[in-house]
């Protein structure tokens, strides 16, 4: 209860979310479904049916950069929709207005958000605090007019077309992008994983769980985060490259502040702090506007705002803790 | 049934339990000094008094019962907790500090006469920030903020702690003053043990949670 | 010009400072930064135009949309902030104001429609220099009233003692959670005055408050987010800086005004995170 007083706060995460169970069962093999049906869904799923689960993995890499920062820094960002828009602009740019081969611009993408990232977060993480919301409250809110204002580089409210990565290997367009951006997915994963083990992702849950004690332990809160904000922006902005490669347009409305709602709600409606949860909030935040889209245009918004708060007040734990809690609960009634 | 009684009290931090089923009597118009060491439960004990801190058993004041009730009832039933960091509003001024909580606002000024009485130094300082003041002031202030609300039963947590040893004595006096003139029950955590058994009328030892020895004198 | 500029910059930075004074008080009794904040007046705006709409003169219409949005603000505060303040993990308050953020505006959006809407002036028949003055002057008069109740009442004592120490004025018998609501409600009656004043210059839409929200946070940080005078020095600055940028220079112009919040609040972090008139820098989340 001190600590609350001290004033870190955070969402629960874990077990502390009213997650009770030690772990996934069988781990490998789900894993295992879940890659092979990966593999087989692109030959059998007709060709608007797989742009949306292309899209789903997009959605995947950039909500696995925003859980670094909701689900294992403990702060929010409001900004995560402005740099996936800058990571698909630059690939855009890039490729309609430059001629770079397309493969080539997503480490640029990468690189810009990286900065970008480094950019908004070191005035705002110095300090403890709900900075870093504002401060990338206001970069989301910034975006779109300067996008509209740099119309000789990004064709302004117009947008920019950029041609299809050309498929390979036999494969049609939609599906090499598919496998690209698959690819793309596991590989952000396996980073992920990498850096939950490592020291920096130590250091983070650290200063998560009792900053000031983590501080006395020589662990530099500031330089942490930074870093944390900075590679997380970066799987935003690569999220928004391949997003450029999938829907081969780009315009400055599609990047706005509810791009970066979405997100946040995405990876706290998943669940903070798993591995499935990105998956299961890309899920749903692309499926539950489309289909509220059908009753009303203010129902996504509606739907949407409900279930944040059904999250934060009924299930903090997520779709993945849910999912996990049912699955225990079968288990155990059979046992 | 009147004074405080406390039977059974148990509570615990999370998995850590740190009262294991506490005893313990005030009479009417007592001083009970709770002594032990450190890490013994002796704050915890006071918390749970006041509701800070969840807690199981039977607490009862004048026969009625306070455990499970919100601090801020608990302080309207007449008991004040006095903590060790705190008790005053940094920037409100001393005046304004003691206004919040005093009784009816028609006997302010006489309460305010009633209680630099007992607190002279409060009187010069009136109009300035209660975070300005010097440690020893902010605690005298503090238990002049409870004592403005004429409370039945006054918690104070280590009330001599980083002051001079004048101060102390100052204070020490003023607080047996009280309890005499007025007849406010106490308890009262303390260190200095020789300094505080002097106007104990009760003292418990508080170890790993229980109590492990009770003293009672008489009232001199 | 630069005297019309300058008129207009304080009557907009008036409609800031009201929202950043919202954002200030909701952050002080409860620690928590109301992204709803703007939405909130957002809605009692809708509600003061349907009353004007529907023939009610504009001074009758006004304190009906101060009692609204007072309502609002503590049922948001009972209902919502109430129930995730004692959970665990608290920057789910903030993510539940997020939450709200999204749905009141999308049932302002369900209601009222996504359509353009003029809105009254308070000053029909004044120049446009001379009615923003007036404007700042009506939000100085009330800001001026609501600093006498928190200064020389009983209850704004009270208030002030629960948003320097909430656990000592609990110990001090204060029902610190019927205090947190009223806050919450005096914040958010602050809050509708930002978006009644901004209304007939921005036109009223579902958006209308994002924009402004901006602009108030960077007031706020401006004044130091726990500084009720600094919220409105710094709605004021913004304001004047904002029109001023806006005009003069040319790269910035009227569509990327919108950028001049976000460097002064980076600009305030790196210089001076305390803010003009703050204390210490936010400490939560």
């Amino acid at each position: 209860m001190n600590a609350v007083a001290a004033g870190h706060r955070r969402l629960p995460v874990g077990h502390e979310a009213g997650d009770r169970r030690p772990d996934w069962p069988w781990r490998r093999t789900s894993l295992a479904l879940v890659a092979s049906a990966a593999v087989v869904l692109p030959f059998t799923l007709p060709p608007y049916r797989l742009f949306q689960l292309t899209l789903v993995l997009v959605y995947t890499v950039a909500l696995l950069g925003l859980d670094l920062v909701v689900g294992r820094s403990g702060r929010l960002s409001l900004g995560h929709g402005a740099f996936f828009g800058v990571g698909a602009y630059t690939s855009a740019v890039l490729i309609a207005q430059f001629g770079v081969p397309y493969p080539l611009t997503m480490p640029a993408a990468a690189l810009a958000t990286f900065g970008l990232g480094w950019a908004a977060g070191r005035p705002a993480l110095r300090l403890r605090g709900l900075y870093l919301a504002m401060v990338t409250f206001a970069v989301a809110v910034v975006l779109p007019p300067l996008l509209k204002r740099l119309a000789g580089l990004t064709g302004g409210a117009m947008g920019l077309t950029v041609p299809a990565p050309e498929g390979l290997l036999g494969l049609d367009d939609d599906q090499w992008v598919y496998f690209l951006v698959l690819m793309v997915t596991a590989a952000a994963f396996a980073g992920m994983r990498g850096l939950a083990g490592s020291r920096p992702g130590r250091a983070l849950t650290a200063l998560r769980e009792h900053p000031a004690a983590a501080e006395t332990l020589g662990i530099r809160a500031a330089t942490h985060m930074t870093a944390a904000f900075a590679w997380s922006a970066m799987y935003a902005g690569v999220a928004g490259a391949l997003y450029t490669w999938t829907a081969g347009f780009v315009s400055p409305d599609s990047f706005t502040l509810a791009l970066s709602i979405t997100l946040l709600a995405g990876v706290v409606i998943g669940g903070l702090g798993t591995l499935a949860g990105p998956v299961l909030g890309a899920f749903a935040v692309l499926a539950v506007p489309a289909v509220a889209q059908e009753f009303d245009p203010a129902a996504p918004g509606i739907v949407s705002g409900l279930l944040l708060l059904l999250i934060v007040y009924v299930a903090p734990a997520g779709l993945a803790g849910l999912l996990r809690r049912t699955l225990w609960g079968l288990l155990r009634r059979r046992a | 049934m009147s004074g405080l009684r406390v039977s059974g009290l148990r509570a615990e931090y999370g998995a850590a339990r740190v009262l294991h089923g506490v005893d313990l009597e005030v009479g009417e118009a007592e001083i009970a000094v709770l002594t032990g060491p450190n890490g013994a439960g002796k704050t915890t004990l006071l918390r749970a008094l006041s509701g800070l801190v969840r807690a199981r058993g039977t607490v009862t004041l004048d026969g009625v019962r306070l455990l499970g009730r919100r601090p801020e009832e608990i302080a309207r039933l007449g008991v004040w907790h006095v903590t060790q960091e705190g008790g005053t509003f940094a920037p409100l001024t001393v005046r304004e500090n003691l206004r919040v909580g005093a009784r009816s606002g028609r006997h302010f000024a006489a309460d305010l006469e009633w209680l630099f009485g007992y607190f002279p130094v409060l009187q010069a300082h009136l109009s300035q920030p209660a975070g300005t003041l010097s440690g020893g002031e902010q605690r005298l202030l503090a238990i002049g903020r409870a004592l403005l609300a004429r409370p039945r039963l006054l918690l104070l947590d280590e009330p001599l702690r980083g002051l001079a040893p004048r101060a102390e004595g100052v204070l020490f006096q003023a607080i047996h003053a009280i309890n005499r003139h007025e007849g406010t029950m106490m308890i009262i955590v303390e260190h200095h043990v020789a300094t505080a058994l002097r106007i104990a009328h009760r003292s418990y030892v508080v170890e790993s949670g229980k109590i492990a020895d009770l003293r009672t004198r008489w009232r001199w | 010009m630069f005297f019309q500029q300058l008129a207009e910059g304080l009557g907009a930075g008036a409609g800031y400072a009201a929202l950043a004074l919202a954002l200030v008080l909701a952050y002080r009794f409860t620690g928590i930064v109301n992204f709803a904040q703007g939405e909130l007046a957002l809605l009692a705006t809708y509600v003061a135009w349907q009353l004007v709409d529907s023939g009610l003169p504009y001074w009758a219409a006004l304190p009906v949309t101060v009692a609204v949005a007072f309502t609002a603000g503590m049922l948001t505060e009972r209902v919502l902030i109430r129930r995730v303040e004692s959970a665990p993990g608290p920057i789910s308050p903030v993510v539940a104001t997020i939450g709200l953020y999204v749905l009141v505006n999308a049932l302002a959006a369900l209601v009222w429609s996504s359509a353009l809407r003029a809105f009254p002036s308070p000053f029909p028949d004044a120049p446009a220099g001379l009615a923003a003055l007036a404007a700042a002057g009506l939000a100085g008069l009330v800001l001026g009233a609501l600093a006498l109740v928190v200064r020389h009442t009983g209850l704004g004592l009270v208030m002030r003692a629960v948003a320097a120490d909430p656990r000592t004025a609990r110990l001090s018998g204060i029902r610190v959670g019927q205090v947190a609501a009223l806050g919450w409600g005096a914040a958010s009656a602050v809050g509708a005055l930002s978006g009644v004043l901004l209304a007939p210059s921005l036109f009223l839409e579902p958006a209308m408050m994002t924009g402004v929200l901006v602009y108030a946070f960077a007031a706020a940080v401006l004044g130091g987010f726990d500084s009720a005078p600094g919220a409105v020095a710094g709605g004021l600055i913004v304001g004047v800086t904002e029109t001023l940028c806006g005009t003069y220079l040319a790269f910035v112009g009227a569509d990327l005004k919108i950028a001049v919040p976000l460097v002064l609040i980076v600009a305030v972090l790196l210089l001076r995170p305390r803010g003009l008139f703050g204390t210490a820098p936010v400490e939560r989340a």
